[in-house]
């Protein structure tokens, strides 16, 4: 034992520069312990440190009871904006394009241990997040994971984020080529770099190897590279602009057939097009894909050109592409096949749906499929032995949360099944419907509104019960989960997604779920899904149930799921839920009014209870119920390719519900939308009272832009009036947001004379 | 030095309702039950042998864990140590477990684990071995008013380093705690 620091020791074994940020983090959380750096700046700089916050670090939890104050030791001090100090946060850490190697999974688990929960969680894009960290333990840990060549930084924050690729790059069957040398060499070119360091938001790139399967999901991303082979030559189709979030853009093709040796200055000018004119001050507009909404694709491509042709040479767009024949893994063993020998008990479940045939004969990509997404410290040690034993180097994890071992030997597969189920780590059902994609929610995001791994936790447990039973062509199926609208669970691109919203009966909140159906998986996302209506969430798999049981009995031949759900129309579909929609009164139905894992009464933020236990219908619930059947008939005129009045619909819709709300203050407003639209900025847009607490006024201006600059007729397609219908929904859903604080804050005010 | 972060991990023989727990830790959030400042509950059920159920804190946090068919009842300390002597630690560590083993009505305790999520100060080391154990035994022993005697745990570099107890000694009857 000695008296060195982490510092000390690792110094040797970490690049220069790294080393000298974490120093640099280090001494700024010293002055900001001093009190002489901003809040704001702090928060920042921690975030593209990965050090980002964790629910209730606002020094507020509700109990079950009343929302109470934890008595943080802090004292006043805050480590970002309303954030206190000792509050634990996550610590995102970027594993680009999801590869790693054992001692990188085995330097996780130590760290896992020692600063957190002994979890290893894998997110949605791949990377690592750690749980239930305080923010004076991150400089050691980042010293150490940069050890072993691993980097936090820019894992969150307005920067790009890690930069995402297929697991499956080099052995897929259907690839046009690796793409991994390039999201590679992306990678550390646009790490630090400064024209990454402007950005109003985040920004994220994806690579996949080809069009048609989901792997990299490029479609979803604000910059994204699809592989392809054109005349025996590399090229790459690239598309700007997607994303999830509350409204959901498809990325637009910037440029078809881009030579290997154009992809990193057609993305620093993408990058430098984006910090020069990307939206700053208002974050909710702030993406990529809201400037190639405004500008328009071809203009932007304009500019884009443009930037290109005056950016300084820089060798480092070229010089990796000289090692790029070389950076092909390699196998550990030799290629064998299975030879007949008796094989463990479980593992023809597991072969089934875990194991895939790489394009390299003889070799195989086992895929552990891991609940949650959670990977405990000693199983991490053992996958990492597992690892070095059978593949060396190559673990990666992927984008539903699991990890994918590759150049496994087929002669092998039972001998490795036998050792990951010793370890728990040989759960048949990847990527079938147990392998249950979901966000942290409210189990420890902040801006969590449900419980989506609850949910995902108890679908997934009841599903694995009917394994066997199961209908294939309901084994087939993505369920994704998010836990409120920013869609970190990507339930968009599911079969069946659901996202966390609430609901209020009597003065009760009631976690609810939105339903969302027939987004497309393959295609990299090739499409996505509508919500079709909102169901409590101890209801959902009930619902689950309803909708599956009918697809089996009514799908035709060969029809997808996506496709029956077309032919079904959300009328008919709206009907099937409607039962499962009405939320009895609390004295009926307690169960309802706490969410999945969690006993407490459930609440958003400090919506109390009411002191008045008569059924009550208020007059906002009947009127933003039309706003509500409006919405939905939009999405039948869609559905029915009637855009033009879907488009109106869905506008209409948004009248309605803020006409619900100014009808609780001025009943004769009348129905003249211009009128309703004047008062709805009036008394709450500019009074902020219909402000959401992190999107601010973002949901209001969706009614204010459209009622100010209608599109003509001509310009209405499928894709304008598609992200119309998601705009009025999440109109709606901050109507009753709205509706739930003002009730609350008249009920504070009313609790002294009670 | 002295390690910053010690785990207590108190075995019993069978496993336990972790689902049935979870109403338990928020009540023990909301009534202050247990010693230190409880910050929330994080449920790893899902994840076998994982950490289970913990009743996060910002000083220590608690779990229960099913374990191989066993129950784990495990305290670990993480900051705010109120002593920077080992042996004041452990018993500060030990005394925590041993309170919330107390609140769980279950099967005696027989067999005991002390690890240190530490590797700078405590490498998993013979040297940390012989340095430590005598210690940690004489504290242990008092604390549980048994003779206890500890082995090296997995002796695995890539581990924490941990102290583990004969298996099945009854180490602290149901009656006593
Ligand atoms: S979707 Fe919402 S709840 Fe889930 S991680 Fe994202 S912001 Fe948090």
């Amino acid at each position: 034992m000695s008296d060195l620091t982490w510092k000390d020791r690792l110094q040797n074994q970490i690049d220069p520069d790294s080393l000298q940020e974490i120093d640099l983090f280090e001494n700024q959380i010293t002055l900001k312990k001093q009190g002489k750096l901003d809040d704001k700046v702090f928060g920042e700089t921690r975030l593209r440190r990965g050090a980002y916050g964790q629910r209730y670090d606002n020094g507020q939890r509700h109990n079950g009871a009343e929302s109470v104050t934890i008595p943080f030791p802090s004292d006043g001090l805050t480590k970002g904006t309303e954030t206190v100090w000792d509050a634990p946060g996550m610590q995102r850490i970027k594993i680009p394009y999801g590869g790693m190697n054992p001692e990188q999974l085995d330097l996780l688990a130590q760290v896992a241990e020692e600063y957190s929960d002994d979890i290893l969680h894998i997110t949605t894009r791949q990377d690592i997040q750690l749980h239930f960290v305080h923010l004076e333990d991150t400089p050691d840990l980042m010293r150490r994971l940069g050890s072993v060549g691993i980097t936090t930084r820019e894992a969150c924050g307005n920067s790009v984020r890690n930069i995402t690729g297929c697991p499956l790059a080099g052995v897929c069957r259907t690839e046009a080529f690796d793409v991994t040398p390039y999201a590679d060499a992306m990678t550390w070119f646009l790490l630090g770099h400064d024209d990454v360091q402007d950005f109003g938001r985040k920004f994220k790139i994806a690579f996949s190897g080809c069009a048609h399967e989901a792997c990299g999901l490029v479609t979803i991303h604000d910059l994204g590279f699809i592989a392809r082979l054109e005349n025996e030559q590399r090229v790459f189709d690239i598309f700007v602009g997607g994303g999830l979030g509350t409204v959901p853009h498809q990325a637009q093709l910037l440029a078809q057939s881009v030579p290997e040796d154009e992809i990193l200055p057609v993305t620093q000018a993408v990058c430098r097009v984006f910090a020069r004119l990307g939206e700053k001050k208002n974050r909710n507009r702030a993406r990529l894909k809201f400037l190639v909404a405004k500008l328009g694709i071809d203009e932007f491509k304009k500019l884009v050109q443009e930037e290109r042709t005056i950016l300084p040479h820089d060798d480092r767009w070229t010089d990796y592409l000289k090692d790029v024949p070389e950076q092909v893994d390699q196998p550990l063993r030799a290629p064998t096949f299975l030879n007949g020998a008796p094989l463990p008990e479980g593992f023809s479940d597991w072969y089934t749906t875990n194991v895939y045939h790489q394009r390299q004969a003889g070799y195989t990509t086992v895929t552990i499929n891991l609940p949650l997404g959670d990977i405990s410290s000693p199983q991490a040690y053992a996958l990492a032995d597992i690892a070095r034993k059978y593949v060396g180097e190559s673990i990666r994890t992927t984008v539903e949360q699991n990890l994918v071992l590759r150049w496994v030997s087929e002669k092998d597969l039972p001998d490795l099944y036998r050792e990951l189920d010793a370890v728990h780590l040989a759960a048949p059902g990847a990527g079938t419907v147990t392998d249950i994609t979901s966000c942290p929610g409210t189990d420890t995001c902040k801006l969590g509104i449900a419980a989506s791994r609850g949910l995902s936790g108890e679908l997934r447990d009841r599903l694995i019960a009917q394994n066997g039973s199961l209908h294939p062509a309901v084994s087939d199926l993505k369920i994704k989960v998010s836990g409120c609208f920013n869609s970190c669970g990507q339930h968009h691109i599911s079969d069946i997604g659901f996202f966390g919203n609430s609901r209020r009966r009597n003065n009760r909140a009631v976690p609810h779920f939105q339903v969302v159906l027939g987004g497309k998986w393959e295609d990299n996302g090739g499409s996505y899904g509508l919500a079709v209506g909102a169901v409590p969430s101890k209801r959902i798999p009930d619902v689950f149930n309803a909708i599956t049981d009918r697809y089996v009995n009514e799908k035709e031949a060969e029809e997808t799921f996506q496709n029956w759900i077309g032919r079904l129309g959300k009328k008919e579909i709206r009907t099937m839920l409607k039962p499962y929609m009405d939320v009895p009164v609390y004295e009926e139905s307690p169960e309802l009014y706490s969410d999945w894992g969690d006993p407490r009464e459930y609440t958003i933020g400090d919506i109390g209870i009411g002191e008045c236990a008569g059924e009550v219908v208020s007059l906002f619930a009947i009127e933003v119920a039309r706003a509500e059947g409006e919405a939905f008939d939009a999405l039948i005129e869609l559905d029915e390719a009637n855009y033009v009045t879907a488009e109106a619909k869905a506008y209409n819709a948004m009248v309605l519900a803020a006409r619900a709300l100014i009808r609780n203050e001025f009943i004769d407003i009348g129905d003249d939308p211009a009128r309703i639209v004047t008062e709805f900025k009036t008394r709450f847009y500019d009074t902020k009272l219909f402000f959401d607490k992190y999107a601010k006024g973002k949901f209001g201006r969706y009614l204010l832009q459209r009622h100010d600059s209608p599109p003509a007729a001509e310009q209405v397609t499928e894709a304008v009036a598609h992200r119309l219908i998601e705009e009025a929904n999440l109109f709606i859903e901050a109507a009753h947001a709205c509706d739930a604080r003002i009730a609350q804050a008249r009920q504070n005010t009313l609790k002294p004379i009670l | 030095m002295t390690p910053e972060r010690i785990q207590i991990k108190l075995f019993r023989h069978s496993e336990t309702d972790l689902k049935e727990l979870i109403p338990t830790f928020h009540e023990w959030i909301r009534d202050e039950t247990v010693d230190g400042l409880l910050i929330d509950v994080a449920d790893y059920r899902h994840v076998p042998n994982g950490p289970g159920l913990l009743l996060m804190g910002h000083d220590g946090d608690y779990s229960v864990a099913n374990d191989n068919g066993r129950t784990a009842i495990v305290y670990k300390h993480k900051r705010d140590w109120p002593s920077a002597e080992l042996a004041d630690r452990v018993n500060f560590a030990l005394d925590r477990a041993l309170n919330v083993a107390s609140k769980l009505e279950s099967d005696p305790i027989n067999q005991i684990e002390i690890s240190f999520p530490d590797r700078l100060n405590t490498p998993n080391t013979a040297e940390t071995f012989e340095a430590l154990a005598p210690t940690i035994s004489t504290v242990a022993s008092q604390a549980l008013n048994t003779p206890i005697q500890f082995t090296h745990g997995s002796t695995d570099p890539r581990h924490m380093f941990a102290l583990l107890s004969q298996p099945n000694q009854e180490i602290v009857p149901q009656a006593k705690i």
